[in-house]
């Protein structure tokens, strides 16, 4: 399945020219994929323009927004949770992106609950889980690790809390539902925040 | 701007792969009533108090456009108050819905629940209006017989837990006196810079619920709840109760309403919402709010602040003299800020919500908040 997704996803950026139509689709796949959510399409008009223009401003050029091109699914998420003017706003926040791979994984069941009708509370807390505020780089993570006796904890604005160790060379963050995803890459440090990628969704209990 | 355009129309199609049986699932059913996250308390009113159809900044005479066609602004202002106080007439309140944030409130703030019927409540303030209601979920219960959507048949078409008309208004705080109890109870920790006294209005605090109060006639002209830990998700209806201009104060230069959106707060976020239709249109931005850690022992209900010293905050943690919420470990500062703010032996510095907290590193006490907005 992924391989079949990541086949469509890159024959529309080749076909970048196709813009027009990859909107429409994206209006008409949103509420088709949301199904019972018959007024999600009226919720899903987000775009940058529900930033008014002093939060834009206040935002700057370079936003997360900007920055997660490259996350499809993570976008795709953002996109049907009606979330994606949160990451063109003032902010800051910092975002954990799972990867493509990431959500790749994602147990069926809660991919279901997440994209079943009167699930889109769920996706939007799930992604909220997945920011915590201010620009918190990893090595600000790694100091704060070897200050705390060995883990670091971090507030997210899903009102959990998550919990940062060393696993060797990497950081790993777990959650209180005993997920636990590894930081990935490097910071992307953006105009409003800073994006970091993992390597497994957390699931918010 | 291309490249996020793309973004977002791959991405969708991304997502509609990513869940096949979505496109199968629903039944095209509304969302409107169905949340599954929805606070206790609150509800009905008839949205006649002052204020009730405009936020502050509009009823401070606006600007720009508004200020230059005065007949226009006024002749939408009136068709809004017409369409809200529709929306007030149709709203459910929110108790009726069910869902897990409910369930989290009625914890909470001392609902007492048995075989799906609210018997009792402990709390005071906005939310007493359930007291003694007899709204019943379980249709099979023996004891609902004669009822209708769990209210007496003279009240089920009320749609408001059941109180008599009469009740409605004071009930709800609407067009209410303050309760005395509340007059001096300020909002806890961030909440009273959030949302400051000024000419037009005072704000007090009871049972979870900031009060607006007009100046010139003491009467609550709007009340919403400070914390409830869910979300609004897009494409409901942002709680009609609650349709006040409520945007935290630092925040209202980025979110003014205007000729075809509202922005309200609730629940940690900063919601879009469609004038036209009252619908949330997105979420525009997170904040973390009360501070409480979401079912962690954050104090909810009384927890004037004071709580913050325990595991979760409490409903207005962050506020000087206050303990930061647990989960602020890691220096998080905004990039133009780490200059002049950055941690010392003596001195940590943490951010939330547009303030940057000196934090005493030893006890976690907050020592001072220095605005990070511009």
């Amino acid at each position: 399945m992924s391989a079949v997704q990541h086949g469509a996803v890159v024959s529309v950026v080749q076909h970048g020219a196709v813009v027009t139509r990859g909107l429409l689709m994206a209006g008409a796949a949103i509420a088709l994929a949301l199904g019972g959510c018959s007024k999600g399409s009226d919720g899903n008009n987000a775009s940058a323009s529900a930033q008014p223009k002093a939060a834009v401003k206040a935002a700057g050029g370079e936003t997360i927004a900007k920055g997660l091109g490259g996350d499809q699914r993570f976008v795709a998420a953002v996109k049907a949770a009606g979330m994606e003017p949160v990451f063109a706003g003032p902010g800051p926040y910092t975002v954990l992106v799972p990867t493509d791979a990431a959500f790749a994984k994602l147990a069926p069941t809660v991919r279901d609950a997440l994209m079943a009708p009167g699930g889109k509370a769920k996706l939007v807390r799930l992604i909220s889980h997945h920011v915590v505020p201010g620009t918190m780089l990893t090595a600000d993570i790694a100091k704060a690790i070897d200050a705390h006796g060995g883990k670091a904890r971090l507030a997210t604005m899903a009102g959990g809390t998550l919990t940062a160790t060393r696993s060797g060379a990497q950081i790993v963050l777990s959650d209180a539902g005993g997920t636990t995803a590894a930081i990935v890459g490097s910071d992307d440090k953006r105009s409003n925040g800073v994006i970091d990628h993992i390597d497994t969704v957390l699931v918010p209990k | 701007m291309t490249k996020w355009t793309l973004a977002v129309g791959v991405a969708t199609l991304a997502l509609t792969s990513l869940a096949p049986s979505m496109a199968m699932a629903g039944p095209g059913g509304g969302h409107g009533g169905g949340g599954e996250k929805r606070g206790g308390g609150g509800g009905g009113g008839d949205g006649g108090g002052p204020g009730n159809g405009g936020g502050e900044k509009q009823g401070g005479g606006g600007g720009g456009e508004r200020m230059a066609r005065p007949d226009m602004r006024f002749e939408q202002q009136a068709r809004r108050q017409e369409f809200r106080q529709e929306r007030r007439a149709q709203y459910r309140p929110e108790h009726q819905r069910g869902g897990e944030r409910f369930a989290r409130n009625e914890q909470r703030q001392g609902f007492v629940r048995e075989h799906g019927r609210n018997i009792a409540y402990a709390g005071a303030g906005a939310g007493a209006a359930y007291a003694g209601t007899r709204y019943v979920e379980h249709r099979n219960d023996q004891r609902d017989r004669g009822l209708i959507n769990g209210c007496p048949p003279g009240l089920a078409a009320k749609d408001n837990g059941c109180m008599p008309p009469g009740q409605v208004r004071s009930a709800w705080g609407y067009g209410a006196p303050l309760r005395s109890q509340y007059a001096d109870a300020y909002l806890p920790g961030q909440y009273r810079a959030w949302y400051p006294d000024n000419d037009r209005y005072y704000y007090r605090y009871g049972d979870g619920y900031a009060y607006r109060v007009g100046r010139s006639d003491n009467l609550v002209s709007g009340l919403f709840p400070l914390s409830g830990n869910g979300y609004y998700a897009p494409g409901e209806l942002y709680p009609a109760a609650y349709d006040i201009y409520n945007i935290p104060q630092p925040y209202q230069s980025y979110y003014p309403d205007n000729g075809a959106y509202d922005y309200r707060y609730g629940d940690g976020a900063i919601y879009q919402v469609s004038q036209s239709s009252g619908l949330v249109e997105s979420i525009v931005a997170l904040l973390m709010g009360g501070g409480y850690g979401g079912g962690l022992g954050g104090g909810f209900g009384g927890g004037l602040g004071a709580l913050g010293g325990g595991y979760g905050g409490g409903l207005g943690a962050f506020g000087i003299g206050q303990a930061l919420p647990a989960g602020y470990d890691v220096y998080n500062v905004p990039d133009p800020y780490r200059d002049r703010y950055y941690d010392t032996a003596d001195e940590n510095y943490r951010y939330a919500d547009g303030n940057i907290y000196r934090v005493d590193p030893k006890t976690q006490v907050i020592q001072a908040i220095i605005s990070a907005l511009t």
